[in-house]
């Protein structure tokens, strides 16, 4: 019988929500949560253990949160670490991620994951670890539960891996050879993915050509004290009562707010609606998401010119690339006509 | 303009005192033989010896692959190389099918492959699957030996071609069973797309004549793009080179039997208008590079075509061709497929290319150039093992910090897809493709 | 993402956040490393209100500072 310990967030490890966020590392006994459906779907394996972390505290102690981890399994055996699944949520996703990443690298033991191909964690860990793709929320949970408990059996059984597309995993970054079919040749190929393009037919290239999206370095500004600032906050916080009905996640639009005359943000004038971090803090004090006291003060002191009169606020949190990049190029558009010089951009 | 070839299958190969062929089984008279390919005494130590697929045998260094044919009618079968100069693309061959002739020296390094009959090399070439004649020779000049003539193989490859042509004598005068035919009828009534095969030939050499292919026995260096008749790839006119590694080389053999040319010719006139080839070339100067690319698209807007194949010898510098040319056929609207292998680094983390661009949509990948191997001891050894430590293969190592060194103590390899003779098959052979994991 | 977006306009953007990591891996040209958490990302909450007052302002004094240096390559400011 293989042995597998399973991490998960305070959410799915039942000790609460947000405001559980802090919650430090605990060792529970069996599967919790989602190794109750997880375990049936394992062969030969048994959920032995199960950590629960929550997001806030490792992403924030991140060195104590994994000090911790490692005094609960160093004297445990184990065969496989799952964490997750970690669907949209950022923290939870990148937790996951390095949880996998520690456990490999210290245990020399193999870690699994599984996230929807958004969230975060996936850029950042995709090379060290196997990422499973998954839903975008907790409704998938059905659906990514027998996608870790398949590939965790061919990983307990040392069943050779396939390539990323085959198994389900994004991509390690690896290329390598695969021997076909004898009549799959590559002339038979060719011609039909050329018949295909000629037909105006979808085909699929075998070579992706993945280029590095960079965008070219902007120049400095040369004079602050004569530069313009333009604040953009994906922070989530806005005018209470949220008049522009900016969602909690997956926000396709932003509210702009006029700060003349302005120096500095009250509780109870402002709110968050971020729905990835407890709302506490930035409800008793919007400064900690929207500094306009440090932007006043550095223009009293005439160090720059000025801030741009207009805050854009928005939602960072679950967001999508495409929606990312439609509100930056409609604030840009809106700005086009305006003398700024810099972006500063805050998100939480 | 019509080529016929009737085919005769080679099953096996027997020494005796006649040259000849009879059911299958091809009977070879040594000395012979051996005259035949050393006409000119070049030279020495010529032994003859036979591998079939499956055999524990391993082949190296590999210089040249032919396949043994007669061209009927007085005229050479290599036109310009093994005899006068004359028209390659019509009239009549017989060829033995099923086999090659191959030259083995003594001396590898450089761009010269290792050819294993089988274990996990044998399923990556397509040269496991034939029975190879093997010559196993060395120079009679020293200086043939040494230095930059070495790399030339000159007699090798010559010699290759001649037994080429010897061999197949033997069926000159018998009746072939079966005929491949290969005639580019008129279809423009039919209005089918019209596409081109461009094949990128060895031609890297800017001051010395002796390295890159031969076109009617002539080194292609300097070449600028042309277009061929698909017949005259077939029919010998084109002849392998001494550069590419060998993982990536086109070999004679392998333009005597073009698989994806003899795909848009079984093609012609049901689904495409077949309409020729054009040979590109490797230019060292970015000018050239880029004349290169407007040349091949010039030549394909010329003869009407909509669209393209693109058979590129594996990759570095060759890259920049690929692309280039890639970018000038998909802009004169040709819409283009490229077969080529990936270099993405012995631990596949590497950009797939040393140049990228996305106008190549449509990609077909052969095989991973830098594809790691590990091959068990053979039980035979046909040429030279000690030339992997000794002489510098492509895609082997004296020593390495993950893999030590290439040769093993008990005779077993580690090395890298460089050194596979035929590995990458990017003429349409292979059965391989490339995967991110 | 959105940051990267906003730089193609040619005008420099700063991203100041808690991830640095994930602004590393999308690529984002200047970062800089935010005071507090995700939940407070401009300063320590548990400071004092004087003390969040400076942090907030030697924040924003580094921002701008990285909004003036000439970097060559991705640059994580702190």
């Amino acid at each position: 019988m293989k042995k597998v310990i399973l991490y998960i967030n305070q959410f799915f490890g039942q000790i609460g929500g947000e405001e559980a966020a802090d919650h430090e590392p605990v060792l529970a006994e069996g599967p919790v949560g989602p190794g109750l459906a997880l375990q049936p779907q394992l062969k030969d394996a048994q959920i032995t253990h199960t950590v629960i972390c929550g997001d806030d505290y490792m992403n924030e102690h991140t060195r104590q949160a994994m000090e911790t981890i490692e005094g609960f399994l160093k004297d445990l055996e184990f065969d496989l670490l799952i964490a997750g699944p970690a669907f949209f949520a950022g923290r939870y996703g990148t937790n996951c991620g390095r949880i996998c990443q520690f456990v490999q690298q210290r245990f020399h033991v193999p870690a699994i994951t599984c996230m929807y191909r958004e969230n975060p964690g996936v850029e950042m860990f995709r090379k060290d670890v196997y990422i499973l793709e998954g839903g975008n929320s907790a409704a998938k949970m059905r659906k990514d539960l027998p996608k870790l408990a398949r590939f965790a059996n061919k990983l307990l059984a040392g069943d050779p891996i396939l390539w990323a597309e085959e198994e389900g995993y994004f991509s390690r970054g690896v290329r390598a050879e695969v021997v076909l079919d004898r009549s799959r040749t590559a002339d038979q190929r060719a011609f039909d993915m050329l018949m295909k393009k000629l037909k105006g037919e979808p085909y699929q290239t075998e070579s992706p050509i993945e280029i590095p999206q960079k965008v070219p370095i902007a120049p400095p500004v040369k004079d602050p004290s004569k530069a313009t600032y333009l604040f953009v906050s994906t922070g989530g916080v806005v005018p209470m009562g949220n008049p522009d009905h900016i969602t909690t996640g997956t926000a396709d639009h932003y509210g702009v707010y006029d700060l003349t005359g302005q120096d500095t943000l009250k509780a109870g004038e402002w709110e968050s609606v971020h729905g990835g971090y407890d709302h506490a803090y930035a409800n008793a004090d919007p400064l900690t998401h929207i500094p306009l006291d440090a932007f006043r003060k550095l223009e009293q002191e005439g160090k720059i010119g000025g801030l741009y009169p207009k805050i854009f606020c928005t939602v960072g949190n679950l967001n999508s690339e495409t929606n990312a990049v439609n509100m930056a190029r409609e604030i840009l558009k809106e700005l086009q006509d305006q003398n700024i010089s810099a972006i500063v951009l805050g998100s939480a | 303009m019509r080529l016929n070839i009737g085919n005769f299958p080679v099953h096996k190969i027997l020494f005796g005192q006649e040259t000849k062929w009879e059911d299958g089984v091809l009977t070879v008279n040594r000395q012979e033989a051996i005259a035949a390919l050393n006409a000119d005494g070049k030279l020495k130590n010529v032994d003859l010896q036979v591998a079939y697929p499956g055999e524990s045998v391993r082949i190296l260094p590999v210089h040249e692959i032919v396949e043994p044919r007669a061209a009927l009618g007085g005229r050479p079968t290599f036109p310009g190389y093994t005899g006068p100069l004359c028209p390659a693309g019509e009239g009549t061959l017989h060829a033995l099918k099923g086999m090659s002739v191959m030259a083995v020296g003594k001396y590898g390094g450089w761009m010269e492959g290792i050819l294993d009959m089988s274990g996990p090399m044998a399923e990556r070439t397509h040269y496991a699957d034939l029975i190879n004649l093997c010559f196993v020779a060395e120079n009679v000049d020293p200086e043939e030996n040494s230095g930059q003539v070495q790399h030339k193989n000159l007699n090798f490859r010559l010699a290759a071609h001649r037994l080429a042509e010897y061999l197949a004598q033997a069926v000159r005068d018998q009746k072939p069973r079966v005929w491949e035919q290969y005639e580019l009828t008129d279809v423009h009534q039919l209005h089918l797309p019209r596409v081109a095969l461009v094949i990128q030939l060895s031609s890297f050499y800017d001051k010395m004549d002796g390295f890159d292919d031969l076109l009617y026995g002539i080194d292609v260096r300097l070449m600028i793009p042309s277009l061929l008749h698909p017949n005259e790839v077939l029919d010998g006119a084109v002849c392998g080179s001494a550069l590419i590694t060998a993982g990536q080389r086109f070999y004679t053999y392998d333009y005597q039997n073009f698989p994806i040319l003899k795909k848009l010719y079984q093609e012609h006139g049901k689904t495409i208008d077949f309409a020729g080839v054009i040979i590109s070339d490797i230019g060292q100067t970015t000018p050239r590079k880029i004349r290169s690319a407007i040349r091949v698209a010039k030549i394909a807007q010329t003869i009407g075509c909509d669209g393209a194949i693109y058979a590129s010898h594996g990759d570095g510098n060759l890259d920049v061709d690929f692309f280039k040319t890639i970018g000038e056929l998909e802009k004169v609207g040709i819409k283009t497929v490229g077969m080529g292998n990936e270099a993405p680094g012995r631990d596949g983390t590497s950009p797939i290319k040393s140049m990228l661009d996305p106008v190549a949509d449509a990609m077909v990948a052969a095989g991973n150039g830098n594809q790691v191997i590990e091959l068990p001891p053979m039980e035979r050894i046909i040429g030279d093992l000690d030339s992997v430590m000794r002489d510098k293969y492509p895609g082997c190592w004296q020593e390495d910090e993950v893999y030590g060194p290439s040769l093993r103590p008990d005779g077993s390899i580690i090395m890298d897809a460089h050194s596979i003779v035929g590995h990458d098959g990017a003429s349409g052979w292979s059965h391989m493709t490339m995967k991110s994991f | 993402m959105m940051v990267k977006e906003l730089e193609k306009s040619g005008k420099p953007v700063v991203h100041i956040t808690a991830m640095t990591p994930v602004s590393q891996a999308i690529g984002v040209n200047r970062i800089l490393q935010a005071t507090g958490g995700i939940p407070s990302p401009m300063c320590d909450p548990k400071a004092s209100e004087e003390e969040q007052a400076q942090q907030r302002y030697r924040l924003i004094s580094t921002a701008v500072k990285a909004l003036s240096t000439d970097i060559k390559e991705q640059t994580v400011f702190y």
